[in-house]
């Protein structure tokens, strides 16, 4: 697995990942035009062989906010069925949250998630910590109602930023304190 | 290790009723109708999957039974009760049944029944286990079975 | 310019010039009507006025009337060859019917009579960059910018024009100068950002490392794409070799995301351990223990760790997969099944582990028999056990060891989607089809709302040979026609594993038109492809995004190599040859060989009966408003060669290449052969 910003080249295998699980497609026009808008908005996972792509998160920013509020949407996020259970989708959407937020000064993000979609719902309520704003009624094309979700942003921390001293103290030591033993075994102090 | 389990009821829908009907192939003696599982899906909180580690793994499937006369009482009736063998003993079934019983007390229902083979010791032993009493035999209840299997009503009355 | 200048012929009266203006501002607004009525007023009067005539076919075009536009506008320049307005509309309409070439030639002579005119050369940027004509494009560039120095993207279009010939010094010069010219940089600006990440990139790849470097920390607190800046960094300085700076910038980068190969792959380097496997064990037994939840730093000494210490790992990873249950631990350690030695080291793994599993199997009845908690696992952890085995043995060839593992499965837990699908996987590499196709229909009732399984089954269904039911799944996701049908809205969506999977489908079943057909629909997907790209020169020169727009210029040149289009390409081609090799005349005949005349005649009739039911039952194949929903003309071609050399020249056009991919000789082999013939056919009839 490997976890990274979509590229140009990611998008045709994120229109296919999107195309064969999920009711909600897009031609590749709405891809490049996300890609070649908000590069730093959209991520993709992909297999240990690292040429397929396996799950995707497809974001924007909201281009005419009614509430005059910068903000992101999220558009698209999708994770094969094979690949559940490792926490890919919530690390796509922690990642493209923090890229919306530094790049484009986004405030919050809202998205829809389908009223019968429970795993979709207890990703981001639970673990990424959405509420529910609203409900859209008849939001799909197949009639179903959508839950409205937002999450602040305000509060993401530029953890990574802050340079500290002896942040990788705990690699090196790692590295460095090997000793071979007589029988050529490593032990480490 | 230390076994991560982790079990979770959800709504019988369109999209999964094919579960329902595995496991009750699978488990029952006993075949339904396509119209009874059609039906299965017109009972709201009455039809309940039950998941293990996020797979479906066991169900129930009761009916309302509305009185035919003024003397009597309005009472759930459980129609099927099934989990898959290597998931038994976990409580699952009990947490199924517990739902019922929660539900009918909401809905004010004051009794819950079901019929089970006489034969059957374990699954009479296993409803006196969760708090059902053994009711009147029904001679001939199974007629599909050869001899015709009798039946006991085990139920359980709701304060 | 003086009125002297004008020719005759282009001469309009102050109040015909009047209207000539107004009708390029109602197009300019879109207001082809009005624009219309205004054209044919002046047309009353001046009948031949080539410009106008020109507008008049231009805005024709644009209202679905392309042929008579396009004559309007042929006959206006005709009338007015020294016209930049004929010229220029010409160009646009070539651009309309993304003949680029064509186009840009007509920019170039609308140039000749309008140097200066900005709207034309802009229009001609956008035809180079489409076309890679880079040093055209500087030229134009150059014209442009030299009259509106004040617009970044001006600057920027320039720079791009270096950039693409590798001419990286001036690019940078460019990009300076515009950063001379603001009074103060803006702060926390995106697009003001992105340029100079443009610029970093520009210098880092003119090979002047150090000079990117300082220049990247020069710009750190204008940067608003901070993982750019530290993905930036951490390269620089992995490539100047300041490894201490690397190690911390890796560091870092892995806090922020560690799930990312490149930043445990850069940290190796950074610190200088490469290829030191003893020291990278025990790198990654620290990282995997301050990054809990990441699947690299557990997956990746499984790479090069071998022996005991890859038995060790390969045991704690798995192990710790399948207890979790997560489904995809077989495709995770798919990579490792390249290596002999490392395969025998899991199997061993996975069956040692199997044996510690003991699972509840008591009672009868279908309810508790009460608690059984003997076991020292979860039953979920012994089925997931027991479906990687499976996926173990049908990897290595075991098929019936493999239906043996999950057969065991099936019966443990028959309501996990996953199991039935890897049954029909084993199935189908066993060359059971329809069976395979079978345990995928169980594996999609059991969860209709998952798209996943849904196309797998209509995958599955056409592998099978099942036209119908195939369509009739793939439709529960779509939006439908008239007939509650797919078809159609999966070729709008551009869905090309499925055009490709029923071209391949009907080439089987000998519908070959039908196939050809398909294999068209997703060549044309892949020209889109080409065309869409067309919008963005501009747009990504006034967003600002231009590191983007670098990568699809990049991404565009190797569009035909992706398997997506080679597969159906040489689909294609395969049958066009096929057609070419066999006419149709000697078809038939191979067909009726050694038949008696009545015999004959009853095949012909039980076929033509055949065709026509065939015909009927394939709605499901049809597409509303198609004229030839069948590809009959495409079966029919007389020009089979030609239309397979349309799918094999993007291919030979692209720099990827593969020495397996020999169409190219097959089909030149046969029109050489053709043409002999038709030459030979010539002297025939001319002796």
């Amino acid at each position: 697995m490997d976890i990274r910003q979509a590229t140009i080249a990611d998008l045709p295998g994120m229109q296919n990942a999107n195309l064969t699980n999920l009711p909600e497609n897009y031609i590749f026009r709405y891809y490049l035009y996300h890609a070649l808008t908000w590069p730093q908005a959209s991520f993709v996972a992909t297999d240990a062989s690292g040429r397929k792509i396996v799950g995707y998160v497809l974001a924007k920013m909201e281009e005419e906010p009614a509430d005059g509020v910068q903000h992101g949407h999220v558009t698209s996020l999708s994770v094969m069925r094979t690949y559940r259970r490792m926490g890919i989708a919530a690390k796509l959407m922690v990642l493209s949250l923090r890229g919306l937020a530094e790049s484009y000064g986004a405030k919050y993000v809202s998205l829809h998630v389908r009223k019968s979609n429970r795993a979709a719902l207890h990703l981001y309520r639970d673990t990424l910590q959405f509420e529910v704003v609203e409900v859209e009624k008849a939001y799909y094309g197949d009639g179903e109602d959508a839950y409205a979700m937002k999450k602040d942003l305000s509060l993401l921390e530029d953890v990574d930023l802050q340079v500290e001293e002896g942040d990788d103290a705990y690699l090196i030591e790692a590295v460095e304190n090997l000793k071979l033993s007589d029988d050529g075994h490593i032990i480490k102090n | 290790m230390v076994p991560n389990i982790k079990i979770a009821l959800d709504d019988l829908t369109v999209n999964n009723i094919g579960v329902l009907r595995r496991i009750n192939n699978v488990v029952l003696p006993t075949s339904y109708s396509d119209a009874w599982y059609k039906d299965s899906l017109t009972v709201g909180e009455l039809a309940k999957l039950a998941y293990f580690n996020d797979i479906p793994v066991g169900a129930i499937r009761c009916s309302l039974e509305t009185p035919s006369s003024h003397k009597d009482h309005t009472r759930i009736y459980i129609m099927t009760l099934s989990v898959l063998s290597p998931y038994r003993g976990y409580g699952i079934g009990r947490k199924l049944v517990d739902h019922i019983l929660e539900y009918a007390k909401k809905i004010f229902v004051k009794e819950v029944y079901c019929h089970v083979w006489v034969e059957n010791e374990d699954a009479l032993s296993w409803y006196q286990h969760i708090g059902f009493e053994k009711g009147e035999l029904v001679p001939g209840y199974y007629k599909k079975m050869t001899p015709a299997g009798d039946a006991y009503i085990m139920k359980k009355i709701l304060e | 310019m003086s009125t002297a200048a004008i020719p005759k012929a282009r001469y309009l009266p102050p109040k015909e010039a009047g209207s000539f203006r107004q009708i390029l501002q109602l197009y300019e607004t879109r207001q082809y009507k009005k624009a219309l009525k205004v054209a044919d007023t002046i047309l009353k009067k001046f009948p031949d006025h080539g410009e106008t005539l020109a507008m008049k076919g231009l805005i024709l075009c644009f209202s679905e009337k392309k042929e008579e536009g396009h004559e309007l506008i042929k006959k206006g320049l005709r009338n007015d060859l020294t016209s930049f307005i004929c010229w220029h509309v010409y160009g646009l309409f070539y651009r309309s019917e993304r003949n680029f070439e064509e186009a840009a030639k007509c920019y170039v002579h609308a140039l000749k009579y309008a140097p200066d005119n900005t709207n034309i050369l802009r229009d001609l940027a956008l035809l180079q960059c489409q076309m890679r004509n880079w040093e055209g494009l500087i030229t134009s560039r150059k014209s442009i910018l030299s009259q509106r120095p004040n617009v970044r993207q001006h600057w920027t279009g320039l720079a791009l024009g270096y950039h693409m010939v590798k001419n990286y010094e001036l690019a940078e010069n460019i990009l300076s100068k515009y950063e001379e010219t603001l009074k103060e940089p803006p702060k926390e600006d995106y697009e003001h950002s992105e340029l100079l990440l443009y610029k970093s990139m520009i210098i880092f790849e003119s090979g002047n490392v150090s000079r990117a470097l300082e220049y990247l920390e020069s710009i750190a607190d204008q940067v608003t794409d901070k993982l750019s800046l530290m993905e930036y960094r951490a390269k620089y300085l992995l490539d100047l070799e300041r490894l201490p700076e690397a190690v911390k910038a890796y560091t870092k980068l892995l806090r922020r995301n560690p799930d990312n190969k490149e930043y445990f792959l850069g940290l190796e380097k950074a610190l200088g351990i490469k290829d030191d496997v003893e020291k990278k064990k025990a790198l990654y037994q620290a990282l995997a223990k301050q990054y809990k939840y990441s699947d690299l730093a557990k997956s990746i000494p499984l790479s090069f760790l071998s022996g005991e210490d890859f038995r060790e790992a390969v045991r704690s990873y798995i192990v710790g997969l399948l207890s979790r249950g997560v489904p995809s631990a077989f495709v995770n350690l798919k990579p490792l099944y390249a290596d002999e030695a490392k395969v025998k080291v899991i199997e061993e793994v996975a069956l040692e582990f199997l044996k510690t599993l003991t699972h509840a199997t008591n009672g009868t009845n279908g309810i508790d028999s009460g608690p059984d908690m003997d076991g020292d696992s979860t039953p979920t952890t012994y089925l997931w056990t027991i479906y990687y085995l499976a996926q173990h043995y049908s990897k290595i060839g075991e098929a019936d060891l493999a239906l043996e593992y999950i057969t065991k499965a099936i019966e443990h837990t028959p309501t996990l989607v996953e199991v039935h699908m890897v049954r029909a996987k084993i199935l189908k590499r066993k060359g059971d089809l329809v069976a395979a196709s079978e345990s995928m229909t169980t594996a999609r009732e059991l969860d209709l709302q998952d798209r996943f399984v849904n196309t797998k089954a209509a995958k599955y269904l056409m592998r099978a040979g099942k036209t119908d039911e195939a369509v009739n799944v793939v439709s529960l996701f779509t939006k439908n026609d008239a007939h509650g049908k797919g078809v159609a809205d999966l070729h709008e969506m551009q869905a090309i594993w499925f055009l490709t999977e029923q071209g391949e489908m009907f080439n089987r079943l000998g519908k070959i038109g039908l196939a050809l057909k398909r294999f068209e629909a997703v060549k044309k997907i892949f020209d889109d492809r080409w065309g869409d790209q067309f919008d963005y020169h501009q747009y990504c020169v006034r967003r600002g995004t231009m590191r983007a727009y670098v990568d699809l210029v990049q991404w565009e040149e190797t569009l035909y190599s992706e398997h997506e289009y080679t597969r159906a390409a040489f689909d294609a081609i395969q049958t066009y040859i096929s057609l070419y090799d066999t006419p149709k005349s000697a078809r038939v005949a191979a067909e009726f060989e050694g038949l008696t005349e009545e015999e004959r005649k009853k095949a012909i009739k039980k076929a033509k009966r055949e065709r026509a039911k065939l015909n009927k039952k394939s709605e499901t194949e049809k597409i509303a408003n198609d004229d030839d929903p069948f590809g009959k003309s495409l079966e029919n071609t007389t020009t089979p060669l030609e239309m397979a050399e349309q799918f094999w020249k993007p291919i030979a056009d692209s720099p990827v290449k593969d020495p397996s991919w020999t169409w190219g000789e097959e089909i030149g082999k046969r029109k050489e052969h053709s043409a002999a013939r038709v030459e030979s056919e010539t002297i025939d009839n001319t002796a």
